[in-house]
Order: structure tokens, then sequence, then C-alpha cells
């Protein structure tokens, strides 16, 4: 069974002089569930459609209220890339990586940009079946990164 | 056609490259004299100026305004403004030009776009930009990262080879060898781009375009005045621009960029024609991807069909729609604010039939210049021109 929110696994994969994201008024509410671990989406308070990255206004229904829905954690690969190239002096170890646009079950076809992490970056495929893990990049960051689904002893499913 | 109120009566721009012995405002006198050579006859009293610079202040070049053009090129006083809107910026600063001529408010404009990429190096381009990105997770976004995905997504749903990228580098590079302004000019096989460094997969370094200092520049007047500089003008046809969200995780496809096709259909609408009809074409080639993707998305092959015409030749310069025959990003260069420039300058002599050793057969007399960018490639611009009252 998946921990809603995607539950308690953790680690590190990047580096702490990575350039980090800080919270705004519009995303404090993403990031403040991000850090006890649980992966939301934005959604409309009025007609319910889901959005992301959060903004001011439903592009639906135009209205201004809405809440952070809780997934489940797992999700699918949309598309990736293997970056292979140490862009910034921080990242040299961290080459080859996978970032990948995952589209997490139950957003709402809504996409997040992030990493898959714990597996070959060649294993990496179109319609691989992931879950979140959570990398604690501080006392006032965790980012959600994704894993294959069924490593680590994890009873998922299988990639 | 339904609107030819602008014509271009000159247009030029300065050698590309790394152009670390000039300063800006050199480079914007060397595009506004190349400019006024390619005006046929008499001397154009320039009326107002519009000048594109994209990068400005995150590249060193602090405080452009529109004073710091005029000022560098003789014209102190004339009303001047800097446009900045991604990497259409030149082509943004082109359609607003033509759009205060057609207007009746300035008779001559100068459109210039000056662009420093190469001052600051990479890494420091890099480490400014990784400051700049959205809160949520754009930090130290770098532009390949944002394509791939999308050559991963096309690669899946229609079968796109790296060799069929390959085939826009082998092509733009041949093409900037016949350019006398190009960046780079020697040819690549689709070997050495298949053996050239992976930078995010399945983009490899001759699949990227070079960072390129440059400058273009290009005189506008109305229709009805054009006889006094040239008997061979070359009129605005249509334009068009278009918006898309600015981030990966919100774009509706990774096969397309709906902002290209949005913008295309406004430009195509106000020139009363189709892609059918059009002669060639200098399209935003940041990527080899890229450029398959906007082939598609301007309607010259139908969509997912992008890689194998560009395979088969059909946009090469005896093809059957020449795309980029000035060497485009990948060999011309990518001075993001002069781009566009230099790619409206481009068409101004393929349809004047001055472009040499890469002139392409001219059937309608109609080209078409397209930029996409900005985060996310959220902002599209498509001009169209022709040599047709
Ligand atoms: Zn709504």
């Amino acid at each position: 069974m998946t921990t809603p929110g995607g539950g308690g696994q953790s680690g590190r994969w990047f580096p702490d002089e990575m350039p980090l994201p800080a919270a705004n008024a519009e995303t404090a509410g993403w990031w403040e569930a991000c850090l006890s671990h649980r992966l939301v989406v934005q959604r409309c308070r009025s007609c319910g459609a889901t959005r992301h990255p959060p903004g001011p206004l439903c592009p639906d229904c135009r209205c201004l209220e809405s809440e952070w829905a809780t997934l489940p954690g797992t999700g699918t690969v949309y598309s990736y890339t293997v970056v292979r190239q140490a862009f910034l002096p921080s990242l040299a170890d961290t080459v080859p990586y996978v970032v990948a646009a995952v589209e997490p079950d139950g957003a709402g076809g809504a996409r997040f940009v992030s990493n898959v992490v714990e597996c070959d970056p060649e294993e990496v495929c179109v319609g691989m079946p992931v879950e979140v893990v959570w990398e604690d990049m501080g006392p006032e960051l965790a980012v959600p990164r994704f894993r294959p689904r069924g490593t680590a002893g994890d009873e998922g499913a299988t990639a | 056609m339904s609107w030819n109120k602008v014509a271009v009566v000159g247009a030029g721009l300065i050698k590309m490259g790394e152009l670390f012995d000039q300063s800006y405002e050199q480079m914007a006198a060397g595009a506004y004299s190349a400019a006024l050579a390619g005006v046929d006859r008499g001397a154009p009293e320039i009326d107002a100026a519009i000048v594109a610079t994209q990068r400005g202040s995150l590249w060193g070049q602090e405080g452009i305004g529109g004073n710091t053009v005029p000022s560098a090129i003789g014209l102190s006083g004339i009303p001047c403004t800097r446009v900045e809107n991604a990497c259409p910026s030149g082509s943004d600063a082109f359609r607003i030009g033509a759009m205060v001529v057609a207007s009746g408010v300035h008779d001559v404009v100068l459109v210039i776009g000056v662009e420093k990429m190469r001052d600051k190096s990479t890494q420091e381009g890099l480490l400014a930009r990784a400051a700049a990105g959205h809160p949520l997770y754009n930090r130290g976004e770098t532009a390949p990262v944002l394509f791939a995905p999308f050559a991963t997504r096309h690669m899946h749903e229609f079968g796109t080879t790296p060799e069929m990228l390959a085939s826009v580098a082998v092509k733009n590079h041949h093409n900037g060898c016949l350019d006398p302004y190009a960046h780079f000019q020697s040819e690549v096989t689709i070997e050495q781009v298949l053996a050239s460094p992976l930078v995010c997969s399945p983009l490899r370094l001759l699949d990227c375009c070079p960072q390129t200092d440059g400058a273009a520049a290009v005189i506008l007047t109305s229709a009805d005045r054009a006889g006094e500089f040239t008997d061979r003008p070359v009129y605005v046809a249509g334009f068009g621009v278009a918006t898309d969200h600015p981030y990966l995780h919100e774009k509706s496809t990774y096969v397309g960029l709906p902002a290209t096709t949005l913008a295309s259909s406004r430009a195509y609408e106000m020139a009363g024609i189709g892609p059918a009809d059009v002669d060639m074409a200098e399209v935003h080639d940041c990527f080899t991807i890229t450029e398959i993707l906007d082939i598609e998305d301007l309607g010259f092959v139908e969509k997912g069909k992008g890689g194998p015409a560009s395979l088969e030749g059909e946009t090469a310069l005896d093809g059957r729609i020449p795309v980029n025959p000035s060497g485009g990003l990948l060999a011309k260069g990518h001075p993001i604010g002069a781009t566009g420039l230099a790619q409206i300058t481009e068409c101004f002599w393929q349809l004047r039939e001055e472009a040499g050793e890469r002139q392409v057969a001219v059937r309608n007399g109609i080209a078409l210049q397209h930029n996409v960018g900005g985060r996310g490639s959220g902002v599209s611009v498509v001009n169209i021109l022709t040599r047709n009252r």
C-alpha cells in the first residue's frame, strides 16, 4: 500500500549547494505540505479543477478560492531527459541525473517537473510508473522526487 | 494580399560571432550602417526607432533604455523604445515597428536588435539565471533541459530518431557555409552530430545553437513612400503573436508549441495566405528538435512528420519548403534581440533574390519569419513578408 501523500520514504540525492527553490505567497501552501512529506495539488474550490504550478485564479472558472488536495504519491513519467553536463559546478558529482515531467495519479492531468532517482538513468522511459520520495534539503525545505515504483522493498506496482 | 501598408526598404546585419572586440554600441552602429547600405537610393531620415535587446542587465549591460542605441548611432533625440519579449524580442520589435508605421504616427522607423551574449561566461550567465526562476521549481533551469523532454516525447509518439534530429543540424550548418554572416561556417555530418557529447538526452552538443554576439537592423516605411528608397521593396503581409504557459508543468502538449500554431494562424489570416504559399522560412532552431516542432506547428508538414521531412531534404535549399537558408540559429547564431531581425534580413534578401549561393527558388514571392521562446517557449511571433504589392 502507498501512504497517502507519499509517506515518509526519504533520502538525499542532490547537493546542498543546489540553487534552492523558495516559497512565495502563492506556493507557500504547497511547500508546507511538502515539509510534512505530503504531495498535494492545488484544486479550485468552486469547480474542482486542478492546476500546477499553483496560481492565483482558476483558469477554468476564474474562482480565486482554492484548496490543497492530497495525492496518493504515485504517478507516471510523461517525458524526461538525462542531464549529462554539470551546468553548475555543484552538480559535478551528481550528473547524470534525470529531469522528468511526472503525471501524479489523482492530479487531474497536472504535471510536476521533478527528478527520477534511485535508478539507472538509462532505465527511465516514457510511461514508467513512479512514486514520490522526499529529499529534506534542510529544516525548512523538503523537495519531492520520484523513483520507479516497485523498488526498495515497496509492494506497489512493478515498473 | 490584405495588408501590405508597410515596406522594408533596407536591412542588414554584422558578422555574427564572439565579438569580444566590439562594444554593444559598436555592434549597433555596424548593424545600422549595414541597413542604410542596403537602401537602394536616398538616405532615409529615421523618425523613430525600436530597439530589441533581451538580456540587458542580466548579462552585464546595465540599464539599456530607449536612449542607449540612438545615442550611439547619431540619432539622439528621436523617439525610441526598447522591446524585451524573450527570444522573439527582435521579431516583436519588427511587428511593433510595422504597426507604428501603419498607424501613420511615424513614417520611417528603424528596428534594430543588438545582443551581447558572450561578455559573461556561460557559467556566470547560468548562475544568474539559476536565481531567477519560478519560486516553485525552476531554479537552475536551462534551455536544453526545457527542450529535451519535447524531443523525448516526439520520439515516443512519432518515432522521430536521433538521425532525423541530426539532419536538421547538417542542413543548417551546410547553409551557414554559404552565409558570410554566419557564426559557424563548416559542414557537419550526421555521424559527427551523433558522436558529439550528450548534453541532455537526446540532445547532443551539435543539436544545440551556440551563444553568439550579433546585431541586425531593418528600415521600415509606408508602402506609399517606399518608392523614394527602392524599386524593390518587400512588404509586411501579416504578423501574429501568441502566448502560452511559461512552465513545463502546465504545457498542454510536449510534441508542439501551441503558441506557434496560434501566432502563425493569425499571421496567415492577416496575409490571406496559407503555409503552402510560403517560398521559404527562417524559423527558430535553438535546438534541432525545435525546427522539427516549428515546421509542423507552422503547417509546412503534418504533425509528427517533421523528422522524416527533415531527413528527406524537404527543408533543404532546393527542397519543397527551404527552411533556414541563412544557417539558422544553429549555424548563424542566436544573439537573442538581433535574431529575429537577422532572419527578417535573410527573408528580405531571399525575396529580392540577392542571397547568392544560398538563394532559394521564389515562386509566390512570400517568406515567413518565426521565433519562439521565453520561459517554457511561452511567446511566439510570426511575420510574413511579400514582394507583391
Ligand atoms: Zn474553477
